[in-house]
């Protein structure tokens, strides 16, 4: 089953990545738009579905909780964007679905602040050189793309306000993506190494493409082709991230079902 | 409290921890009938597939003590 969601999630990238290549104005399609969608309406899925193995009300299944609410938000507002762009032909930026793309940072960052905790890290030597490095890089990315460069006296108020929060908020997910790489080594040797690895890799990704995005900003927005191949980094992201959700709980399903079988032998 | 009720409803809390209730509580009637070290066995068996054995170590540390 492991495999078969691996074919598919695969797939449906390269699907994605070929309906991008050969469509003109990707943004403004809808078949487009419902590829990019995808991605994180599967994330959701994947999170339920682990959410409800754990079980809500114990730490993890809060912690999952919390990280299907986070994608949620993230797909909601990536709804919207497509909602307004196919339906009414416009961008809603800046407003209140932005503010729903916001909302998603905090329950993401408090989610995966509780694994890190959970997760017993301790901290070795490399350990605080590897993470220095990679979080003073991201910063010094985030920060000049994101929010020095976001300033621009042509914009609004709001829309300035707006493009420097989205920035500040890129810096909340290279904590996030710190905390990923902690914990993806410490369960290294387990069967939760891999999930975690790959959900690392997917906000690794969305960072990359969101700096990318700042970069290219121009580019992307008039349409220019090699700019919109952006996306395929977020579905990618997307797809990772769904993948990880739903190998975690896969993981524990086995465990449940592996021990129940042995209870019943017993009794 | 015995140190085999200690050791249970510890290595119950940490199966709730890492695989959430559900699983805590069909371990808990797997192990009602367990001696202590075989909990131990088991626990140390379960986390280190999951986790691997370097963070199995730190989460067994408070219950390596009712052995």
């Amino acid at each position: 089953m492991k495999n078969t969601i691996q074919y598919i999630f695969i797939s449906l990238f390269l699907i994605s990545l070929v309906l991008y290549s050969t469509i003109n104005n990707a943004h403004g399609n809808l078949i487009v738009n419902i590829f990019y969608l995808l991605p994180s309406f599967i994330a959701i899925i994947a999170g339920i579905y682990t959410t409800r193995i754990f079980g809500i009300g114990n730490t993890r299944g809060n912690i999952f909780l919390l990280i299907t609410l986070g994608t949620s938000l993230w797909f909601l507002g990536d709804f919207l964007f497509s909602f307004y762009a196919i339906v009414f032909k416009t961008d809603p930026f800046p407003s209140y679905v932005d503010c729903i793309y916001f909302t998603a940072y905090p329950l993401l960052f408090f989610g995966f602040l509780k694994e890190y905790r959970l997760g017993k890290i301790t901290w070795t030597k490399n350990k605080k050189v590897i993470t220095t490095l990679l979080i003073t890089l991201l910063l010094v990315f985030t920060a000049y793309f994101g929010i020095f460069k976001a300033y621009s006296i042509d914009n609004t108020l709001w829309e300035n306000v707006f493009a420097i929060i989205y920035g500040l908020a890129d810096m909340v997910l290279v904590i996030i993506v710190a905390f990923l790489m902690l914990i993806a080594y410490e369960y290294k040797e387990g069967k939760l190494f891999r999930p975690w690895l790959y959900i690392f890799l997917s906000m690794l990704l969305t960072i990359t493409a969101d700096i990318l995005y700042a970069i290219y900003f121009n580019e992307y927005e008039a349409g220019i082709k090699l700019a919109q191949y952006l996306d395929m980094l977020w579905i990618g992201a997307y797809f990772m991230l769904a993948y990880g959700l739903f190998l975690i709980g896969y993981t524990i399903k086995e465990v449940q079902t592996k021990i129940s079988e042995k209870n019943s032998v017993i009794n | 409290m015995a140190d085999k009720e200690k050791l249970l409803n510890e290595s119950i809390k940490i199966i709730e921890e890492n695989f959430g209730k559900y699983t805590a509580d069909i371990y808990k009637n797997f192990y009602s009938d367990k001696s202590t070290e075989e909990i131990y066995i088991s626990i140390q068996e379960l986390l280190t597939e999951a986790i691997g054995p370097a963070n199995t170590e730190k989460q067994l540390t408070k219950i390596k003590i009712y052995l």
